[in-house]
Protein backbone atom coordinates (compact mmCIF):
# COMPACT_ATOMS: atom_id res chain seq x y z
CA UNK A 1 0.00 0.00 0.00
CA UNK A 2 1.52 3.55 -1.00
CA UNK A 3 0.63 6.81 -1.56
CA UNK A 4 -0.90 5.60 -5.58
CA UNK A 5 -3.36 3.26 -4.08
CA UNK A 6 -4.33 6.51 -2.03
CA UNK A 7 -4.36 8.53 -4.99
CA UNK A 8 -6.98 5.80 -6.32
CA UNK A 9 -9.76 5.96 -3.39
CA UNK A 10 -9.78 10.10 -3.84
CA UNK A 11 -9.98 9.68 -7.60
CA UNK A 12 -12.49 7.46 -7.35
CA UNK A 13 -14.49 9.04 -5.32
CA UNK A 14 -13.82 12.51 -7.51
CA UNK A 15 -14.69 10.01 -10.12
CA UNK A 16 -17.97 9.12 -9.37
CA UNK A 17 -19.20 12.78 -7.38
CA UNK A 18 -18.47 14.85 -10.64
CA UNK A 19 -19.67 12.30 -12.49
CA UNK A 20 -23.24 12.38 -10.52
CA UNK A 21 -23.16 15.84 -10.47
CA UNK A 22 -23.96 16.85 -14.49
CA UNK A 23 -25.96 13.51 -15.08
CA UNK A 24 -28.55 14.15 -11.40
CA UNK A 25 -28.51 17.65 -13.03
CA UNK A 26 -29.56 17.03 -16.77
CA UNK A 27 -32.19 13.69 -15.66
CA UNK A 28 -34.38 16.07 -13.51
CA UNK A 29 -33.96 18.76 -16.54
CA UNK A 30 -35.66 16.49 -18.86
CA UNK A 31 -38.47 15.47 -16.34
CA UNK A 32 -38.91 19.08 -15.48
CA UNK A 33 -39.21 19.52 -19.81
CA UNK A 34 -42.14 16.20 -19.78
CA UNK A 35 -44.16 17.66 -16.62
CA UNK A 36 -44.38 21.13 -18.47
CA UNK A 37 -45.37 19.56 -21.72
CA UNK A 38 -48.20 17.85 -19.71
CA UNK A 39 -49.38 20.73 -18.02
CA UNK A 40 -49.78 22.01 -21.47
CA UNK A 41 -50.91 19.52 -23.55
CA UNK A 42 -52.62 16.70 -21.31
CA UNK A 43 -53.66 14.53 -24.13
CA UNK A 44 -50.43 13.68 -25.17
CA UNK A 45 -49.44 12.90 -22.28
CA UNK A 46 -48.13 8.84 -23.24
CA UNK A 47 -45.76 10.23 -25.89
CA UNK A 48 -44.17 12.85 -22.96
CA UNK A 49 -44.01 9.81 -20.96
CA UNK A 50 -42.03 7.54 -23.47
CA UNK A 51 -39.65 10.15 -25.04
CA UNK A 52 -38.66 11.11 -21.18
CA UNK A 53 -37.54 7.73 -20.48
CA UNK A 54 -35.73 7.95 -23.87
CA UNK A 55 -34.01 10.96 -23.54
CA UNK A 56 -33.36 10.27 -19.76
CA UNK A 57 -31.79 6.60 -20.57
CA UNK A 58 -29.70 8.37 -23.07
CA UNK A 59 -28.47 11.45 -20.58
CA UNK A 60 -27.71 8.68 -18.05
CA UNK A 61 -25.15 7.79 -19.69
CA UNK A 62 -22.14 9.86 -18.73
CA UNK A 63 -23.09 8.69 -15.37
CA UNK A 64 -22.06 5.00 -15.83
CA UNK A 65 -18.96 5.72 -17.60
CA UNK A 66 -18.41 7.95 -14.27
CA UNK A 67 -18.91 4.44 -12.12
CA UNK A 68 -17.19 2.15 -14.49
CA UNK A 69 -14.25 4.52 -14.03
CA UNK A 70 -14.93 4.51 -10.12
CA UNK A 71 -15.02 0.93 -9.89
CA UNK A 72 -11.76 0.51 -11.88
CA UNK A 73 -9.73 3.38 -9.54
CA UNK A 74 -11.64 1.29 -6.27
CA UNK A 75 -10.15 -2.05 -7.42
CA UNK A 76 -7.00 -0.69 -8.51
CA UNK A 77 -6.67 0.95 -4.88
CA UNK A 78 -5.99 -2.70 -3.73
CA UNK A 79 -4.04 -3.90 -6.58
CA UNK A 80 -0.33 -4.29 -5.87
CA UNK A 81 1.54 -2.39 -7.64
CA UNK A 82 4.95 -2.38 -9.24
CA UNK A 83 5.65 1.38 -7.95
CA UNK A 84 3.50 2.21 -4.80
CA UNK A 85 5.20 5.24 -4.40
CA UNK A 86 5.86 6.33 -7.78
CA UNK A 87 4.57 10.51 -8.73
CA UNK A 88 3.38 9.38 -11.89
CA UNK A 89 1.67 6.23 -11.07
CA UNK A 90 -0.12 8.56 -8.58
CA UNK A 91 -0.81 11.42 -10.75
CA UNK A 92 -2.05 8.80 -13.50
CA UNK A 93 -4.95 7.57 -10.78
CA UNK A 94 -5.69 11.45 -9.65
CA UNK A 95 -5.53 12.44 -13.93
CA UNK A 96 -8.10 9.26 -14.67
CA UNK A 97 -10.41 10.44 -11.87
CA UNK A 98 -10.68 14.33 -12.51
CA UNK A 99 -11.02 13.27 -16.49
CA UNK A 100 -13.76 11.42 -15.88
CA UNK A 101 -15.18 13.31 -13.57
CA UNK A 102 -15.44 16.38 -14.99
CA UNK A 103 -15.63 15.38 -18.46
CA UNK A 104 -18.84 14.12 -17.48
CA UNK A 105 -20.36 17.33 -16.30
CA UNK A 106 -20.63 18.68 -19.95
CA UNK A 107 -22.19 16.12 -21.29
CA UNK A 108 -24.81 14.85 -18.41
CA UNK A 109 -26.25 18.62 -18.42
CA UNK A 110 -26.19 18.46 -22.28
CA UNK A 111 -28.06 15.62 -22.97
CA UNK A 112 -30.59 16.75 -20.44
CA UNK A 113 -30.35 19.71 -21.92
CA UNK A 114 -31.63 18.78 -25.38
CA UNK A 115 -34.59 16.58 -24.09
CA UNK A 116 -35.86 19.43 -22.27
CA UNK A 117 -36.23 21.60 -24.77
CA UNK A 118 -37.45 18.52 -27.47
CA UNK A 119 -40.09 17.74 -24.60
CA UNK A 120 -41.10 21.18 -24.60
CA UNK A 121 -41.38 21.41 -28.49
CA UNK A 122 -43.44 18.32 -28.73
CA UNK A 123 -45.90 20.06 -26.54
CA UNK A 124 -46.09 22.96 -28.68
CA UNK A 125 -46.27 21.10 -31.77
CA UNK A 126 -47.10 17.33 -31.36
CA UNK A 127 -47.40 16.85 -35.52
CA UNK A 128 -44.00 17.61 -35.61
CA UNK A 129 -42.94 14.77 -33.21
CA UNK A 130 -41.04 12.39 -35.80
CA UNK A 131 -38.63 15.08 -36.31
CA UNK A 132 -38.30 16.46 -33.54
CA UNK A 133 -37.43 13.11 -31.79
CA UNK A 134 -35.00 12.68 -35.03
CA UNK A 135 -32.65 15.54 -34.08
CA UNK A 136 -33.49 14.81 -30.18
CA UNK A 137 -31.27 11.61 -30.54
CA UNK A 138 -28.43 13.07 -32.86
CA UNK A 139 -28.06 16.25 -30.76
CA UNK A 140 -28.08 13.65 -27.90
CA UNK A 141 -25.74 11.58 -29.45
CA UNK A 142 -23.33 14.24 -30.27
CA UNK A 143 -23.71 16.49 -26.68
CA UNK A 144 -22.32 12.19 -25.53
CA UNK A 145 -18.95 13.02 -27.63
CA UNK A 146 -17.05 14.77 -24.79
CA UNK A 147 -17.79 12.51 -22.40
CA UNK A 148 -16.56 9.83 -24.89
CA UNK A 149 -13.25 11.67 -25.07
CA UNK A 150 -12.54 11.82 -21.57
CA UNK A 151 -13.61 8.44 -20.65
CA UNK A 152 -11.19 8.02 -23.56
CA UNK A 153 -8.17 9.57 -22.09
CA UNK A 154 -9.21 8.03 -18.55
CA UNK A 155 -8.84 4.41 -19.83
CA UNK A 156 -5.49 5.75 -20.98
CA UNK A 157 -4.50 6.91 -18.09
CA UNK A 158 -5.78 3.91 -16.02
CA UNK A 159 -3.93 1.22 -18.16
CA UNK A 160 -0.86 2.71 -19.88
CA UNK A 161 -0.59 5.59 -18.04
CA UNK A 162 1.17 4.05 -14.74
CA UNK A 163 4.83 3.88 -16.55
CA UNK A 164 6.05 2.14 -13.03
CA UNK A 165 9.40 1.75 -12.72
CA UNK A 166 10.34 5.59 -14.08
CA UNK A 167 12.09 5.88 -10.79
CA UNK A 168 16.17 5.22 -10.92
CA UNK A 169 19.60 4.85 -8.53
CA UNK A 170 19.65 8.63 -8.48
CA UNK A 171 16.90 9.43 -7.00
CA UNK A 172 16.20 12.24 -4.90
CA UNK A 173 14.01 11.04 -1.71
CA UNK A 174 11.32 13.35 -0.40
CA UNK A 175 9.91 12.84 2.67
CA UNK A 176 12.13 9.94 2.75
CA UNK A 177 9.69 7.68 1.12
CA UNK A 178 8.76 9.91 -2.10
CA UNK A 179 11.23 8.92 -5.06
CA UNK A 180 12.01 11.96 -7.23
CA UNK A 181 13.72 10.98 -10.34
CA UNK A 182 13.12 13.65 -13.91
CA UNK A 183 11.54 10.89 -15.18
CA UNK A 184 9.15 10.89 -12.18
CA UNK A 185 8.42 14.51 -12.20
CA UNK A 186 7.48 15.01 -15.72
CA UNK A 187 5.48 12.04 -15.42
CA UNK A 188 3.23 13.31 -12.76
CA UNK A 189 2.97 16.56 -14.53
CA UNK A 190 2.05 14.82 -17.89
CA UNK A 191 -0.78 12.62 -16.73
CA UNK A 192 -2.40 15.30 -14.71
CA UNK A 193 -1.89 17.88 -17.14
CA UNK A 194 -3.92 15.30 -19.85
CA UNK A 195 -6.36 14.65 -17.33
CA UNK A 196 -7.06 18.06 -16.58
CA UNK A 197 -7.03 19.15 -20.74
CA UNK A 198 -9.85 16.36 -21.53
CA UNK A 199 -11.49 17.13 -18.48
CA UNK A 200 -11.89 20.39 -18.69
CA UNK A 201 -12.05 20.69 -21.90
CA UNK A 202 -15.11 18.35 -22.66
CA UNK A 203 -17.40 20.38 -20.40
CA UNK A 204 -17.92 23.90 -23.05
CA UNK A 205 -18.43 21.66 -25.87
CA UNK A 206 -20.88 19.52 -25.10
CA UNK A 207 -23.17 22.35 -23.44
CA UNK A 208 -22.71 24.24 -26.74
CA UNK A 209 -23.65 21.49 -28.95
CA UNK A 210 -26.49 20.51 -26.38
CA UNK A 211 -27.44 24.06 -26.78
CA UNK A 212 -27.78 23.83 -30.21
CA UNK A 213 -29.69 20.73 -30.50
CA UNK A 214 -32.32 22.46 -28.02
CA UNK A 215 -32.57 25.02 -29.98
CA UNK A 216 -33.54 23.18 -33.59
CA UNK A 217 -36.06 20.68 -31.63
CA UNK A 218 -38.06 24.05 -30.39
CA UNK A 219 -37.51 25.51 -33.78
CA UNK A 220 -38.63 22.68 -35.35
CA UNK A 221 -42.07 23.24 -33.18
CA UNK A 222 -42.10 26.33 -34.33
CA UNK A 223 -41.48 26.07 -37.94
CA UNK A 224 -41.64 22.50 -39.09
CA UNK A 225 -41.75 23.61 -42.66
CA UNK A 226 -38.11 25.24 -42.26
CA UNK A 227 -36.78 21.69 -41.31
CA UNK A 228 -34.28 21.54 -43.84
CA UNK A 229 -32.79 24.70 -43.08
CA UNK A 230 -32.85 24.38 -39.02
CA UNK A 231 -31.19 21.05 -39.57
CA UNK A 232 -28.29 22.41 -41.76
CA UNK A 233 -27.65 25.22 -39.22
CA UNK A 234 -27.77 22.31 -36.35
CA UNK A 235 -25.22 20.29 -37.51
CA UNK A 236 -22.85 22.98 -39.34
CA UNK A 237 -23.25 25.03 -35.95
CA UNK A 238 -22.73 21.64 -33.62
CA UNK A 239 -19.79 20.64 -36.29
CA UNK A 240 -18.29 24.15 -35.11
CA UNK A 241 -18.89 23.99 -31.45
CA UNK A 242 -17.13 20.60 -31.29
CA UNK A 243 -13.80 21.74 -32.28
CA UNK A 244 -12.69 22.99 -29.34
CA UNK A 245 -12.66 19.76 -27.04
CA UNK A 246 -11.12 17.89 -30.11
CA UNK A 247 -7.96 20.62 -29.88
CA UNK A 248 -8.25 19.40 -25.81
CA UNK A 249 -7.82 15.41 -26.83
CA UNK A 250 -5.16 16.37 -29.14
CA UNK A 251 -3.42 18.02 -26.71
CA UNK A 252 -4.61 15.44 -24.44
CA UNK A 253 -2.78 12.60 -26.36
CA UNK A 254 -0.02 14.85 -27.45
CA UNK A 255 1.22 14.92 -23.39
CA UNK A 256 0.02 11.33 -23.14
CA UNK A 257 2.31 9.81 -25.81
CA UNK A 258 4.85 12.15 -26.25
CA UNK B 1 18.54 21.75 -1.40
CA UNK B 2 22.44 22.14 -2.18
CA UNK B 3 23.66 23.53 -5.78
CA UNK B 4 24.59 20.16 -7.15
CA UNK B 5 20.17 19.01 -6.46
CA UNK B 6 18.70 22.38 -7.70
CA UNK B 7 21.00 21.62 -11.24
CA UNK B 8 19.80 18.33 -11.24
CA UNK B 9 16.19 19.02 -10.89
CA UNK B 10 15.54 22.35 -12.74
CA UNK B 11 15.59 21.00 -16.21
CA UNK B 12 12.89 18.37 -15.16
CA UNK B 13 10.76 20.61 -13.38
CA UNK B 14 10.73 23.41 -16.17
CA UNK B 15 8.98 20.37 -18.35
CA UNK B 16 7.02 19.45 -15.78
CA UNK B 17 5.81 23.27 -15.32
CA UNK B 18 5.45 23.72 -18.76
CA UNK B 19 3.22 20.48 -19.31
CA UNK B 20 0.87 21.02 -16.67
CA UNK B 21 0.58 24.52 -17.90
CA UNK B 22 -0.28 23.14 -21.07
CA UNK B 23 -3.14 21.00 -19.92
CA UNK B 24 -4.69 23.59 -17.63
CA UNK B 25 -3.97 26.12 -20.63
CA UNK B 26 -6.39 23.87 -22.98
CA UNK B 27 -9.12 22.65 -20.53
CA UNK B 28 -10.24 25.90 -19.19
CA UNK B 29 -9.37 27.93 -22.72
CA UNK B 30 -11.71 25.64 -24.56
CA UNK B 31 -14.93 25.71 -22.39
CA UNK B 32 -15.82 29.25 -22.86
CA UNK B 33 -15.19 28.96 -27.09
CA UNK B 34 -17.59 25.65 -26.87
CA UNK B 35 -19.92 26.46 -25.26
CA UNK B 36 -20.12 30.59 -27.10
CA UNK B 37 -20.37 28.91 -30.53
CA UNK B 38 -23.13 26.72 -29.31
CA UNK B 39 -24.98 29.40 -28.06
CA UNK B 40 -24.53 31.08 -31.52
CA UNK B 41 -25.80 28.18 -33.18
CA UNK B 42 -28.66 27.49 -30.83
CA UNK B 43 -30.10 30.84 -31.41
CA UNK B 44 -29.51 30.99 -35.06
CA UNK B 45 -31.57 27.69 -35.24
CA UNK B 46 -34.31 29.62 -33.53
CA UNK B 47 -34.19 32.61 -35.66
CA UNK B 48 -34.33 30.25 -39.07
CA UNK B 49 -37.67 29.34 -37.28
CA UNK B 50 -39.04 32.56 -36.80
CA UNK B 51 -38.19 33.68 -40.12
CA UNK B 52 -36.97 31.03 -42.40
CA UNK B 53 -36.93 33.25 -45.42
CA UNK B 54 -33.86 35.70 -43.80
CA UNK B 55 -31.67 32.31 -43.79
CA UNK B 56 -29.52 32.76 -45.63
CA UNK B 57 -28.51 35.89 -43.72
CA UNK B 58 -28.89 34.58 -40.17
CA UNK B 59 -26.48 31.39 -41.34
CA UNK B 60 -23.20 33.95 -42.65
CA UNK B 61 -23.70 35.37 -39.51
CA UNK B 62 -23.77 32.75 -37.31
CA UNK B 63 -20.50 31.64 -39.30
CA UNK B 64 -18.90 34.46 -39.19
CA UNK B 65 -19.45 34.85 -34.72
CA UNK B 66 -18.56 31.25 -34.63
CA UNK B 67 -15.20 31.98 -36.36
CA UNK B 68 -14.45 35.04 -33.90
CA UNK B 69 -15.41 33.18 -31.06
CA UNK B 70 -13.00 30.08 -32.19
CA UNK B 71 -10.05 32.18 -32.46
CA UNK B 72 -9.73 32.06 -28.23
CA UNK B 73 -9.67 27.90 -28.80
CA UNK B 74 -6.84 28.59 -31.23
CA UNK B 75 -5.18 30.98 -28.92
CA UNK B 76 -5.36 28.13 -26.17
CA UNK B 77 -4.23 25.81 -28.82
CA UNK B 78 -1.37 27.60 -30.07
CA UNK B 79 -0.07 28.56 -26.60
CA UNK B 80 -0.64 25.11 -24.93
CA UNK B 81 0.97 22.94 -28.22
CA UNK B 82 4.29 25.91 -27.67
CA UNK B 83 4.29 24.84 -23.71
CA UNK B 84 3.94 21.08 -25.10
CA UNK B 85 6.75 20.83 -27.01
CA UNK B 86 9.07 23.70 -24.91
Amino acid sequence: MGIANLMALLACGLAMGFGALGTGWGLGFTAQGAIRGMARQPQINPLLFRNMLVGQAITETPAIFSLVVAFLLYFSADKHLEAPYSLAQTASFLGAGLCIGIGSIGSGIGSGLVAHHALTGMSRNPSAQNQIMLVMLIGQAWAQTGGIFALVIALLLLNGGGFAGLSGPNDLHLFSILPLSPGEIVGFSRYLGAGIAMGFGAIGSSIGIAYVGGMACRGLATAPEAGARIKTAFFVGSATAQSPSIFSLIIALILLIR
Amino acid sequence: MNEETVKLLIGPLTQAFALLGAGICMGFGSVGPGAGEGFAAGKACEAISRRPEEYAQIFRTMLVGQAVTESTAIYSLVIALILAFH
